[in-house]
């Protein structure tokens, strides 16, 4: 052994050598043929105007495991609900949905107005955050805050 | 206020304050410091994921938060040149002022116009509601006051122009 | 102050109060565009040498000034010319003070002129070259060729006045440089006003065009230049209606002005943005100082006064 005093012995605790990673929790992978057939599924709750199960589908099954650019294809769509959605349902949609739900839905409205096609619509997705957010209370965007998990 | 405004606010008042739930936090990596995580960036655990709120593309909110501080960076709109110039001077005028309003940062995030930084020591002095209230008041105003001093220019311009003008006659 | 004056006025204060009571000075006295002015008493207190120095002076020079202020000033007209000077012109005070009151003002002003005078001859003789070509039109009906006649005025360090004399117009070209880049767009949106001004108000005033970087086509040719992302061409076409001898010299007196008129509003401008900006800056302050809580607790007292213990 070289000159052992000169050793950072921190570097060696595992403690501190923490990455993004380790804080991800397990997510069960989504492919990407399985995450087509939920676009192909919305688009077609979509073109009946069954916006409502289209939210609830959306909710229901976050494709945390995806990869970034699936994740970015199924924005798309959800963006593509949330703007065909009626302005005036979005309460009533809100209210339907459950605790898990309503916090997924802030994930994709957040995400969503990071995103360049979510800030063209930006009047739109913040209609629904400001409407939701009279319902839910400020749970899920604290949730949104914590939770490794991302859409 | 116009339309796509009020929801903006809300959902900017909303997003900052559940973000501004701050507890103070020793530094894990050197021993007697206490640092904004959000601006230290070396302690992944720290630090919560960041929340992007826009009203259109050319006018955002990036609110970054961590355990013990957030940051919060506006882009104003900006539709010409006018309008930039006023824009930086502005924010310019208030950075170089920073120390007076003790959360502002003297330089802005990378991409956005002016930048506030908020730690759990400032929300332990200062009112929160009052505090959101005055980031919701500056970003009304702002878009206001820039517009008033767009429209005086060019109102300026045309009467001194005229003036000089009209002797010739 | 909105118009920008021709005359300097402590020159003309200067004088006034040294034809009152002669005295012995020494003053130096600065104008626009690098113009000095020195007023001293070299032999006696009643006699005042008044000496000009212009940066536009070596151009305006080869149009024949010394003869053409000779003339103006006559009266005045003496050999010497001051060291470091251009010009020079030597007032007898006493002479001045014994003019009727009427006479003594009108002296003054033509004295505190100078430097108006100076810059005038180059336009004066623009506008007789107008003049001739204009009757050679006039008879022959033919349109004579665009004579490369140019009236060059390099009036400051990278600034200079073209004047071109045509059978119908006189076209005069100021290059201006914006020192910054907020200077830039100010005085773009300033610009612009100029050139809508016309259309919209003022239909009798000179036509203005402006073009940013590139000289405007008629004196391209003529001049020495490099495109400079800096640098501004502000074209004012004068129409015969400007030119007529009565109004000969009121247009000069306002053209001349038009550089230090359109900088002096920039500057202007800018300080009400910035007193504007300061006043608003307060009020964010007031704002944000809302969130500090109310005044701490006052410390209690007993009914006796006695206060009470923390430990």
């Amino acid at each position: 052994m070289e000159d052992w005093r000169r050793i950072d012995i921190d570097a060696l605790d595992p403690e501190n050598n923490l990455t993004l990673e380790d804080l991800i929790p397990e997510v069960e992978p989504v492919s990407q043929a399985e995450l087509q057939q939920r676009v192909t599924n919305l688009r077609t709750l979509m073109s009946k105007g069954a916006s409502k199960d289209a939210i609830s589908l959306i909710t229901e099954q976050p494709p945390y495991g995806a990869d970034a650019e699936g994740k970015e294809q199924y924005l798309n769509t959800v963006i593509d609900v949330l703007t065909s959605t009626k302005q005036t349902e979005i309460t009533q949609i809100v209210e339907s949905l459950s605790l898990e739900q309503q916090n997924v839905l802030f994930k994709f409205l957040y995400k969503g107005m990071a995103s360049q096609k979510g800030q063209q619509q930006g009047g739109v997705l913040l209609a629904w955050f400001e409407k939701s957010v009279e319902i839910t209370g400020l749970g899920p965007v604290v949730r949104y805050l914590s939770d490794r998990r991302t859409v | 206020m116009s339309q796509s405004l009020r929801p903006y606010l809300a959902t900017v008042r909303a997003s900052l304050q559940a973000a501004l739930c701050l507890q103070d936090f020793s530094s894990q990596l050197v021993e007697r410091h206490n640092r904004p995580e959000i601006e230290a960036q070396k302690t992944v655990e720290a630090i919560l994921n960041p929340m992007m709120i826009s009203r259109n593309e050319n006018e955002r909110i990036l609110i970054e938060t961590s355990v013990n501080s957030i940051r919060l960076s506006l882009k104003i709109k900006q539709v010409d040149d006018i309008e930039t110039i006023l824009v930086s001077k502005f924010t310019r005028f208030l950075m170089s002022r920073a120390e007076n309003f003790f959360i502002l940062r003297r330089v802005p995030v990378q991409g956005y116009d002016i930048s506030f930084l908020i730690t759990n020591f400032n929300t332990e002095v200062l009112i929160k509601e009052k505090l959101v209230d005055f980031i919701i008041e500056f970003m009304e105003d702002v878009d206001k006051e820039i517009s008033e001093m767009k429209l005086f220019i060019n109102a300026r311009a045309r009467f001194i122009a005229e003036a000089y003008l009209t002797p010739f006659d | 102050m909105l118009q920008l004056q021709n005359d300097n006025l402590l020159l003309k204060k200067t004088l006034t109060e040294l034809v009152a009571t002669p005295q012995l000075v020494d003053r130096i006295i600065s104008d626009f565009d690098y113009t000095t002015f020195h007023l001293s008493t070299p032999e006696d207190k009643s006699k005042l040498l008044v000496s000009i120095t212009s940066k536009s002076f070596k151009d305006i020079k080869q149009y024949d000034a010394i003869n053409k202020l000779n003339q103006t000033y006559a009266e005045f007209q003496t050999e010497i010319v001051e060291p470091g000077y251009d010009y020079s012109i030597y007032v007898d005070l006493l002479s001045v003070a014994a003019k009727s009151p009427e006479d003594i003002e009108l002296t003054i002003n033509e004295i505190s002129l100078l430097k108006r005078n100076l810059l005038a001859i180059p336009f004066k003789l623009a506008f007789k070259s107008y003049q001739e070509q204009a009757i050679k039109y006039d008879q022959s009906g033919i349109e004579p060729e665009p004579s490369s006649e140019i009236y060059e005025i390099n009036y400051r360090d990278e600034e200079a006045i073209y004047i071109k004399p045509s059978f119908d117009r006189v076209t005069v070209i100021f290059s201006t440089v914006f020192k910054d880049e907020t200077d830039k767009i100010f005085g773009k949106v300033f610009l612009q006003e100029f050139v809508d001004a016309r259309k919209r108000a003022v239909q009798n005033a000179p036509q203005v065009l402006y073009s940013h970087k590139e000289p405007p086509l008629e004196v391209r040719n003529l001049i020495k230049y490099q495109a400079d992302d800096k640098k501004g061409y502000v074209t004012f076409v004068l129409f015969p209606r400007h030119l007529t001898v009565q109004k000969q010299d009121n247009t000069i007196n306002h053209i001349q002005l038009f550089r230090n008129y359109f900088h002096y509003h920039i500057k202007c401008s800018k300080a009400y943005m910035h007193s504007r900006m300061r006043f608003r800056v307060n009020q964010y302050l007031k704002v944000l100082n809302r969130a500090k809580p109310e005044n701490e607790e006052v410390a209690r007292k007993t009914a006796s006064g006695r206060r009470f213990n923390s430990a």
